[in-house]
């Protein structure tokens, strides 16, 4: 069933086995693989099937240190997450590909780095989140990407590794498990549900209900035995910070870990690559390039990226850097001016003429940050929540990670005879490069064994809490360097069979 | 990166300097390099060697400088020339693999690469 909050009389008390807060890919998903289990399933998701301006706007809020900025536009908070049935997977690109195996290591070069799992143990998961995303293959590896579209790899050996992105339709996952929510018995879904406030028991140990409350006055309250909040990496932590029933710090929040550690990826047009002539073994780095496979096309991305080994050789984290074809653009300013490939090298010299330029779009990880925060802002939303603050900090070693990056690039291409790489190409020093996001909010509930060390267990399960769940992004400990959706779905998948979803 | 192909039998060891400088420059510098002459003021080879000589890295530039004059002087025909450029090349790989590195205008060049241009810029005139 799928139904409006503004249709339930006011002041409605619903009861169900278990409560899911947000309809995004996680919060869907979940609610899909639960649909084979007897357990009665509320869904409360704040928008509905099509944006809308009202219930968009209490996603607003300020950001201060680092602005957001989403390629070269300032961008406000509330553009980069959707209040909508499907979530953020409504305006999402589509890009995907599994965590690397050293992101949930602890590495000496990223502080508070490990995940109390490894990739073994998400493997499963990854599968069936490549099925959920509608992934053309279950195959990550550049070389058999390359050899499916008869490309060769520029580089890949034991220092940098050529990396393969698959696309998604993207899979929308609103309107794609829309269908099946709607048929299913046991499964209720109330768009336009925004939930304010988890009412606890006096000692915090267990959610006790939801406050729901919608744009158009309705009051309700969900009562379940277990609560999964399922909102993203900046309401997620704006929910546990606003529930301040039992404790005024929130709840799960005993070791005001709530809303600290928040990431994104930063992305910096941090280079300019000139190769040498090889343009068959660099097709497959063309940014935006279909690829035959099969009788099919595919849209495969592949950047370069430092091994594990090379990372730490060189102290930092995580990072990969995308080509993109052409010779420019507006950071480059006067630099263009004699430094454009041409086939004059040849006329003169003898010489080949250069092969294709690129520029180096670099994506990294950046170091887990306690003051880098969601807090709660002094204004109010219009249904009269504390809206969300963040505040996003890069440190030194972000910028390291940045540089170093660029710099294995530029060795290992220099290495192979394959081209040389321009660094700083904006002519400003690195503390000045422009910095972008990538809509990706993590860390906010970090996941640790440890409660002072992390919001939720390994399960996903708040530490201080019983009944309480986090599903998303907003547990991922590190964020390694890849687009977050494809590990949000493997860990909903994983969470699903830990509240009781067969494994078939 | 690709070794100039050179046509004279005999050649000097500014020339031969100038080939190694446009098999470093080339490619990151384009047509400006090879549009212009060596006796040219704006010969963007040797101001970019100039730049490498006067910069944090010109101390020890100058020593591989001095190596690498010595190398090539007795490359006066074009198979001597082809190997003194080919030992060049292996040497600019191996800098990169071992991470040995100097930024010059923005481009990450060998140390290697980086010497040969600051050999030919103190080459004269």
């Amino acid at each position: 069933m799928i139904a409006s909050a503004d249709d339930l009389t006011d002041g409605t008390t619903l009861t169900g086995d278990l409560c899911i807060i947000g309809a995004g890919p996680a919060g869907l998903t979940l609610a899909d693989r639960l649909r084979a289990t007897a357990a009665d399933v509320i869904v409360l998701e704040s928008g509905v099937d099509d944006p809308e301006g009202a219930t968009q706007d209490l996603a607003a809020g300020p950001v201060t240190g680092e602005p957001f900025r989403f390629n070269d536009n300032d961008t406000a908070l509330e553009q980069t997450h959707l209040r909508q049935f499907g979530g953020t997977s409504n305006h999402w690109t589509g890009m995907c590909r599994p965590m690397d195996e050293h992101d949930l290591d602890t590495r000496a070069a990223v502080p508070r780095s490990g995940w109390p799992l490894a990739l073994d143990d998400l493997a499963p998961h990854y599968a069936r989140a490549i099925a959920s995303c509608q992934l053309p293959a279950d195959e990550f590896a550049a070389a058999w990407w390359a050899e499916q579209t008869g490309h060769g790899l520029l580089v890949d050996d034991d220092r940098m590794r050529s990396v393969a992105f698959q696309f998604s339709p993207p899979t929308r996952f609103g309107p794609e498990l829309r269908p099946a929510l709607a048929a299913a018995p046991r499964t209720r879904v109330y768009q336009h549900a925004n939930v304010i406030e988890l009412v606890t028991t006096g000692d915090g140990r267990r959610v006790r209900s939801a406050t729901g409350r919608t744009l158009s006055g309705r009051r309700f309250t969900v009562e379940a035995d277990r609560f999964v909040v399922a909102a993203g990496g900046v309401e997620t932590p704006r929910l546990l910070l606003a529930s301040t029933g039992a404790s005024p710090g929130g709840v799960g929040n005993a070791f005001d870990l709530v809303g600290r550690h928040f990431m994104d990826h930063p992305h910096a047009i941090a280079g300019r690559v000139q190769l040498v002539p090889a343009p068959d073994t660099w097709a497959l780095y063309v940014i935006g390039e279909q690829h035959t496979r099969a009788g099919g096309t595919t849209l495969i991305w592949t950047g370069l990226a430092p091994s594990a080994a090379a990372q730490a050789d060189a102290g930092i984290g995580n990072g990969v850097a995308l080509l993109w074809g052409g010779l420019g653009g507006p950071e480059r300013g006067a630099r263009d001016d004699d430094k454009v490939a041409s086939a004059a090298v040849a006329a003169v010299a003898g010489a080949p003429a250069p092969g294709p330029s690129a520029v180096l779009s670099v994506r990294i990880e950046q170091v887990p940050n306690p003051d880098s925060r969601v807090t709660l802002a002094a204004e109010r939303d219009a249904l009269g929540m504390p809206r969300a603050s963040v505040h996003w900090q890069l440190l030194d070693a972000d910028r390291a990670t940045l540089r170093g990056t660029i710099e294995l690039v530029a060795e290992s291409l220099g290495a192979h005879g394959l081209g040389r790489v321009e660094i700083d190409p904006s002519g400003r020093p690195i503390e000045q490069w422009p910095i972008g996001i990538g809509n990706h909010h993590m860390g906010t509930a970090r996941m640790h064994v440890d409660p002072a060390q992390g919001v939720v267990d390994p399960d996903g399960k708040v530490h201080e809490v019983d009944n309480l769940y986090v599903c998303g992004s907003a547990v991922f400990p590190t964020s390694g360097m890849t687009n977050p959706t494809l590990t949000i779905v493997a860990l909903a998948h994983r969470l699903a069979e830990h509240l009781g979803a067969p494994r078939g | 990166m690709a070794v100039p192909e050179l046509a004279p039998a005999t050649v000097s060891r500014r020339t031969v300097l100038r080939a190694a400088a446009l098999a470093a420059g080339a490619l990151v510098l384009g047509p400006a390099c090879s549009s212009s002459g060596p006796t040219e003021a704006a010969d963007p080879l040797r101001a970019l060697g100039r730049d490498l000589d006067a910069g944090p890295h010109g101390s020890d530039l100058r020593a591989r400088a001095a190596e690498l004059g010595a190398a090539v002087d007795d490359a006066r025909d074009e198979a001597a020339v082809r190997a003194a450029l080919a030992r060049l090349e292996a040497d600019s790989r191996a800098d990169f693999a071992a991470r040995r590195t100097v930024v010059g205008r923005g481009w990450v060049l060998s140390r290697t690469e980086a010497a040969t241009l600051v050999a030919y810029a103190r080459s004269g005139p």
